[in-house]
Formats: C-alpha cells, structure tokens, sequence
C-alpha cells in the first residue's frame, strides 16, 4: 500500500493529485449541484412542454414574477441606502477623532455576529403595529409608519448590512497614501471637495464590494421577508416556501426560482468585477490617511451621526440580550427579570448546541485543509487548473446559501448517495459555503510570503509535500489560525441553508432560535440568541485582541 | 362527593388498573422510537412521564409530518420507528402498508366520535379551527361571528392565515369550510373572497402569535395556539356560528417497528386519566378526549359550540385537487 502510494506520489507528484481531489470535491459539491439544479429547471413532468415552460410559467404570472422584481427593488435600495450611509460612517469612524470610537469599533462586530432572523424580528418587537417603541410614541401622540412591505424590509436591510460597506471602506481607506490627500489639499482643494474627487475615485473598489455583499445578502435574505414582508413576497420566501410543504413540495420549481436567484447574484458579481476592475488603481500606502484635527463642532456632529446608525444597528441584538432575561406571561414578556429563559434553554439546548459544535467545527476545519491546499495551488502554481480553481472559487461566492441548498437536495436525495437529513450534507454545506472565504484570506496570506523557505526546502531534497507541510503550513499557522477563528464565527451563524437541509435530529441553534421565534417563545429565542452570540463574539475578541486583526478581516 | 366525581374515581382507578395490568402482564421492550410533529413541549412531557413511569428508554426525532412519513415510508423494510405521534387522524388507514392497527382498551372510555373506525388512530386528544381576534385591536362584539364574515370588504387584510399547502391544520380550515357551504362553486367562490382578504403566512405558528401580540386584527388559527394568548389576556377567541370541525389528532403504531409492545404501551398510557388530567391541566387549549376529563374552564366545551359533521374520506380523496385549486386562489389573490 505504501510503496503503491509512493509509486503514485513519484509518478504523478504531490500537487496534481491534490488538485485533482479539490476539483472533485468542488464538481461534487458545488457544480453537480448547480447543474441538477439548471437541469431541473428545463424539465417537466409534461414531456410535450418545452424546455423553458417553468420559466414562460413564471414571467407570465404576476404572483411569481412580481417576486423578483420586488426582491431586486427592495436589494438595490438597501444596497444604495447602505452605501450612502456607511461611507460617510466609515470615513468620518476612520478619518476623524470622534468620541467612542472603540465603541463602534466593537458594535459594528457585535452586528454583524447578530444571529440572523431574530435580528429581523426584534424590529416587529420594537417598531411593529404593537411594537414597544410605536406604542411609546403613539401614546405621546407619534405615529411611526408600519414596518410592514417594502419599506421596512429596505431599512431593516440597510441597518443590517451597511457594516459590510462601513468595513469594506475603512479598509479601503487605509490603503491610501496620506500624500495623495495632501496633494489635493495643498493645491486649495476642500475636504468635501478633495473627498469626492481624490478620495472617492480611489474608494470604488472597496465600495462597490462592500455593495455587492450588501446586494448579495439582500437578494438572498430569507428571515426578515417572512416577518415583515406580508404582501410584499419577495423570491427567496418563495423557494423556501416549497420546503415546508406539508404535502411535498414542487422541486421543480423551487429549483427554477433557485436559478433565477443564482443568475440575478452571478450578474451581480460579474459586474462589480467589470466595474472595479475599470477602476482597480496600485495604491499602496507607505504612509496611511491620517486621523484629522477638527474643529469641536465638526468632531460633534461625526460623533452624532456614527453614534446615532451603529447605535440603531445594535439595536436589535441590545433586545435579544435585554428580552433574554424578561418573564414571560405565556408567550408575552413582561417587563420583569428572571433567570427562566436560561433554565429552560438549559434543559433542552443539548442536542442543538452539541450539533452546531459538531457541524461548525468540522467544516471549519475542512474549510482550513482544503482553503490552504487551493490558495496554494492558486498562488504557487498558477498555470490553467490554477486559473480554473480560481474561477469555481470565485463562482462560488455567488452561489447562495439557499441556492446551494436547494442543489445539494436535488442531487444526493436519491441513490446511490443519500445525504438529505444526514449531519454530512450540513457539514458540506457548511464548507463549501465558507470555502471562498479560507481560499481568498490563504491567497493573500500566501501572496505576501516570500518563496526562498519552500525553495531551499525543494532543494535541499524534500519533496513538494513534505515542503507544504513542514515550512509553508508553519510559517502560516498564525494566518490559519486567524482564517479558522473567522470561518467559525461566520458559520456557526448558518441559517439560510440550513433550514433546508436540516430535519428533525440535525437540529442547530439557528434552526431553535428559527422554531422558538415563528412559535411566539421569543424569551427563549432570545437566550438561545444569546448563547449563540457569545459564541460567536468569543473568537472575534481572541481574534482581534490577541491576534491583532484588524475588524475589517470580517469581510 | 358528588356521584360524578365518584364516577371519575371510579373510573380512573379502572383505567389505571388496565394499564397496570398491561404493564405487569406483558414484559415489554425496554426502549421506544417516538416520530413526533406536535409541540415539542407535549412531545418531552409525555414522552418523560412515560419514560419514568415504565422504564422506557425514549427517544424522539421531531421533525414536520411529511417529513417524518416520508423517512417511514424509506425505512419500510427496516423500521426504525415504534410510534408516529402527529399527522391527521385518517394518516394510519391511508397507509395500512405503514401502520398497524392498534385498539386499546383505553378506548372504552373515549368518546365515540372520536375513536377511529378503521382502528388504527389512538385519539390521545382533539383539535379545533377557531377564529381568534386581538383584544385592543378589535372589540369582543365587533369580532367576526362566522367564516363567511370573514369575507366582508371589512376584513380587508386584517386576517391572517397560514398558506394550505404549509400546514394540515390550515388545510382542515378550507376543507370545513368546503363543506359547510356544500363543497362546489358556491363554496368556493366564498373561500376566494375570503382568501382575498387574508394575508398568507407560511407558518401556521405566525398566526396565533402575529395576533396575540396585535400586529393583526384577526386570525384563523388552531384552538390550542391561540388560547395562550386568552390565557395570556389579549386574545379572544370565536368560535364559528356556522359551524368548526373537532377532530382527533393522529397518533400511530408503526408496522414491524423494532419496540411494538412499548408502543401500545404507550398509546395506552396517552389514553389514561392521568395522561389525559395532565393534557387538559399542562396543555391548556388541548382537548382531551376520554370522557368526563375537564377541559380548561376558559374553553368552550364541545356542546356549546356548533361542530359539523366532517367528512374526513371526502377532504382525504380531494386533498390534492383542493390544494391545488387553492394554489390557483391564492395565485390570483394574492400577486
């Protein structure tokens, strides 16, 4: 057996087989799916139809296509009011010396480990027809407009993800050299005016990637449609909708409007790619964009402003914690304090929590194996397979959580590999849903590491693969380390896919906090919400306090 | 004491004497494999109760009904289930290939029209489709008083019910009202007016708790959802002038599951005075149904209410062209 494997390892070499396996593994997991998806979606159970009568079916009925056409409004106008918002944030959280600046540092982290869904509903619990805040302010004799339909999804949106672009821009700044400024400035330029002119032109990259993750998580976001969408029916709720079908759902159709998601977020991709390429500029900074002298008045304002939209971000995860630990009157809270939550989440969080260990853990450290190997091959061997690597990997980020999902269904639900229900295909997901991710962070970690190591080893006799892994996996443990704290943080989140492939005994905290908030136990919600947020912060503090990572490694 | 809570007592040390009997007279398997789609809450009760009562190892996979038919019917040549807790009451005579039949002496005190004649349903308890109406938002005379109400120009997007196709209970909602107003045109051009007031949720749960905590008007929910929410002050609940369906829920013993004798055990202990006394007293909004068992004070007992005659064959032999006549309404409805 091992002189067979050395015979292979000789004859072929270490890399080949190993991108050989991550191909495999990349067409089982991602393109099959993807394909059976699109294969499904040209078929029918009427033979004589043509092949694209699904979607003939879905442009011509109202009550399917205004779906799309109401999920692109709603995600292009919170990927609009996102960037309006979070660039001014991020340039004045950057640029000036306002006050609580570690402050919105850590809020900003403390959104985005919002667990999602439940986020969504302390909106209806805050500002719903009874909502806290709307009776407050009714009985003083404010009317707030309804969160309901379209305009609520917009804002709970924009409040959601306009960290993405508040991260994307503070870190784009960072890569400007302050003498570019200075420039502009020292010829009589003003702020406003150098900011639109020098500093903007240089920010498109960086924003439009923080508003294509906008877009992206917009488009695809199932949670806060079903809360507060009513009428307004957006097209993710759709596909969803057919996998909580009493009475079997319609896989042929979930599968088309899966593919008009899948389309609609891989144009999405491609254009920001076209569109940041045309205005991609080499700034490095040897010297980074300084923090400011302002005057008191302006520092204020900064201050206010940056405060005031963290602040109203932070305002649902500051319910889940607050209403954790209020009693309930049946499924009421009252404003009253207990441990009761926390009791009963104790006795049954078990099986739940046990899982989502289970299931994080693994795939991040499949994701940290696989993500290394590939950004290597990426990095270090570049050649066609290394070109076609790097393009799944790219596909992949436009591949959502639900599409995936609803993929991963119609491939393996049917011999001879049965996954559907089984821990593996959630473990799988999970990893191929957070593998972009570990290949880009292994990508840049490897890019800024110089060869001559590997190069001494190959020649001093050691073969390709005992190089990787004896002196590039050491040099780039710390790298690694910080890649897999990350990944773990963002997928023990999962909800969207998840709620896809989970059945009954591969429960997840998500999928409890899903049941108990939809059954109206929003106290247990809240505490099973906050044992997940503590989860997810845990390694965010480790991360960035001993680590010395910077906030915007989250995006 | 009066003769009727002697009754009871009498009675009750009856029941227990079956079950003891039954739990002495056979040695039974020592673990059980429960299916369950109700309320995880009922489901852990129960299944604890029992579990400490008898022994019994149990363990319990929770998923939808669909679902959990769907993994018995794959695992037919190798069950590994012992009980399907869930599903309508007609779901075991459906599929005989599944299930087996199972009559337990319990029986005897249950109310006739609960008891399946098929033999196969142990009706451990009842349900019922109720209108229910947030207080502050809709005052008690003000409230709808039938389904047909639900129809007026009034209602426009005030009610909220759970879309057919996502959950049984809301299919037995259309299927009642189907029947009630004789199941052709007429019925259901009053189902789509209905339905064109109505904003379609796709959890019947949202229902009870969107009105409970008054983010609507109205609902058409299951009793037992909305009566937390009574319980809780600010729901009512109505219970329709032109009549609601009182069905048995479904429980089930699998075919050639790997612990048969603990479930029947089981379903004999569901049918006890005391498992019955803890679903009324626990589970407020359950009904039980062996006789003379007391539901909640604050719920209508069943001959205060108008209950029609269901008609389970008809709604389980069209259940596929009513769904998908109803996709069709709300396609149109809703858009």
């Amino acid at each position: 057996m091992q002189a067979m494997q050395a015979w292979v390892a000789h004859r072929i070499g270490f890399w080949p087989i190993i991108t050989l396996l991550v191909f495999l593994t990349l067409i089982a997991l991602l393109l099959m799916p993807v394909v059976n998806i699109i294969g499904m979606s040209l078929s029918s159970k009427d033979p004589n139809s043509s092949v694209i009568a699904n979607y003939v079916e879905f442009f011509s009925r109202r009550f399917y296509y205004q779906t799309l056409i109401n999920s692109v409004q709603v995600s292009v106008a919170a990927t609009f009011f996102a960037v309006l918002f979070g660039v001014p944030a991020a340039y004045f959280a950057t640029r000036y010396e306002i006050f609580g600046r570690s402050f919105v540092r850590a809020a900003v982290v403390l959104t985005f480990v919002s667990p999602p869904f439940i986020g969504s509903y302390s909106w209806v619990v805050l500002f719903g027809r009874s909502g806290i805040v709307t009776q407050t302010l009714a009985d003083i004799g404010i009317n707030l407009p309804s969160i309901y339909g379209a305009p609520g999804i917009v804002l709970v949106f924009t409040l959601q993800f306009f960290p993405f672009v508040f991260l994307m821009v503070s870190s784009g700044l960072k890569s400007i050299d302050q003498s570019v400024e200075d420039a502009a400035r020292n010829l009589g330029s003003s702020e406003l005016r150098t900011f639109f002119t020098v500093l903007l032109p240089l920010l498109i990259p960086s924003i439009s990637a923080g508003a294509l993750l906008v877009f992206v998580a917009a488009f695809t976001d199932i949670g806060t449609p079903i809360i507060i969408g009513e009428r307004f029916r957006v097209l993710p709720v759709l596909v969803f909708g057919e996998f909580v079908n009493e009475f079997g759902g319609r896989p042929i159709l979930a599968s088309t409007l899966a593919v008009l998601l899948l389309t609609v977020t891989t144009s999405a991709l491609l254009l920001q790619r076209w569109y940041a390429a045309r205005h991609a500029y080499g700034t490095s900074a040897i010297r980074p964009l300084l923090v400011m002298e302002q005057t008191p008045l302006k520092r204020i304002l900064a201050s206010v402003y940056v405060l005031l939209l963290v602040g109203l971000a932070l305002l649902p995860v500051i319910n889940i914690v607050i209403s954790s630990f209020l009693k309930a009157n049946g499924p009421l809270l009252i404003a009253e304090f207990t441990m009761e939550n926390y009791e009963r989440v104790w006795r049954t969080i078990g099986t739940p929590l046990s899982n989502t260990l289970y299931y994080t853990t693994v795939a991040t450290a499949m994701c940290a194996v696989v993500g290394t190997a590939v950004g290597y091959i990426i990095v270090r061997r570049p050649g066609r397979l290394g070109g076609w690597l790097d393009g799944v990997v790219m596909f992949s980020y436009a591949v959502p959580g639900i599409v995936l999902a609803v993929g991963l269904v119609v491939t393996y639900n049917e011999p001879p590999l049965i996954l559907t229900g089984t821990s593996a295909i959630l473990i799988l997901a999970f990893f191929i849903r957070r593998l972009p991710f570990s290949v880009r962070s292994s990508v840049s970690m490897l890019q800024q590491l110089s060869r001559d190591t590997e190069d001494a080893s190959i020649n001093l006799g050691a073969g390709p693969g005992r190089t990787f892994l004896r002196i590039t996996v050491p040099l780039l443990s710390m790298a690694i380390l910080s890649g897999v704290l990350l990944t773990w943080s963002n997928t023990i989140r999962e909800l969207s896919a998840t709620l896809i492939l989970q059945s009954g005994n591969t429960v997840t905290l998500s999928i409890e906090i899903f049941n108990e908030v939809v059954n109206g136990n929003f106290g247990i919600a809240s505490a099973l919400g906050t044992v997940l947020i503590l989860l997810t912060f845990l390694p965010l503090v480790i991360l960035f306090a001993f680590l010395g990572k910077k906030e915007e490694a989250l995006v | 004491m009066s003769m009727k809570s002697l009754r009871v007592l009498a009675m009750a040390g009856a029941l227990s004497a079956v079950a003891l009997a039954g739990a002495w007279a056979q040695d039974y398997e020592k673990q059980l494999v429960v299916y369950a789609s109700h309320p995880s809450e009922m489901v852990d009760h129960f299944t604890k109760e029992f579990s400490e009562k008898y022994g019994v190892r149990v363990t319990t996979i929770k998923a939808g009904t669909g679902e959990l038919l769907n993994r018995i019917r794959a695992e037919r040549g190798r069950p590994a289930a012992d009980v399907m807790w869930g599903g309508f009451s007609d779901t075991g005579s459906s599929s005989p290939d599944l299930f087996e039949q199972y009559r337990s002496p319990g029986l005897a005190n249950v109310e006739a029209k609960m008891i399946d004649p098929a033999g196969y349903n142990t009706p451990f308890g009842a349900s019922t489709m109720v209108i229910m109406y947030n207080k502050r938002l809709v005052a008690a005379d003000k409230a709808p008083k039938t389904w047909a109400d639900l129809a007026k120009p009034e209602w426009k997007g005030k009610v909220v019910h759970t879309d057919p196709s996502k959950s049984s209970s809301s299919l037995a909602a259309l299927t009642t009202w189907l029947q009630i107003y004789g199941k052709g045109d007429a019925a259901w051009k009053l189902t789509e007016e209905m339905t064109r007031n109505q904003s379609i949720v796709i959890r019947s749960s949202l229902v009870f708790q969107q009105v409970g905590r008054g983010e609507y008007p109205v609902g058409i929910t299951y009793e037992e959802g909305a009566f937390s929410y009574v319980l809780a002050g600010t729901a009512g609940i109505v219970y329709p002038a032109d009549g609601t369906l009182l069905q048995p829920e479904g429980m089930f013993i699998v075919k050639g599951g790997p612990s048969p004798k603990a479930a029947r055990l089981f379903a004999d202990y569901l049918l006890t005075v005391d498992a019955q006394t803890q679903l009324a007293e626990k589970f407020p909004g359950r009904r039980p149904t062996v006789k003379n068992i007391k539901t909640h004070p604050e719920m209508l007992p069943p001959e205060k209410f108008k209950i029609i005659d269901y008609d389970e064959a008809w709604a389980a032999q069209n259940r596929k062209e009513i769904l998908d006549k109803m996709q069709q309404i709300i396609i149109r409805t809703q858009g």
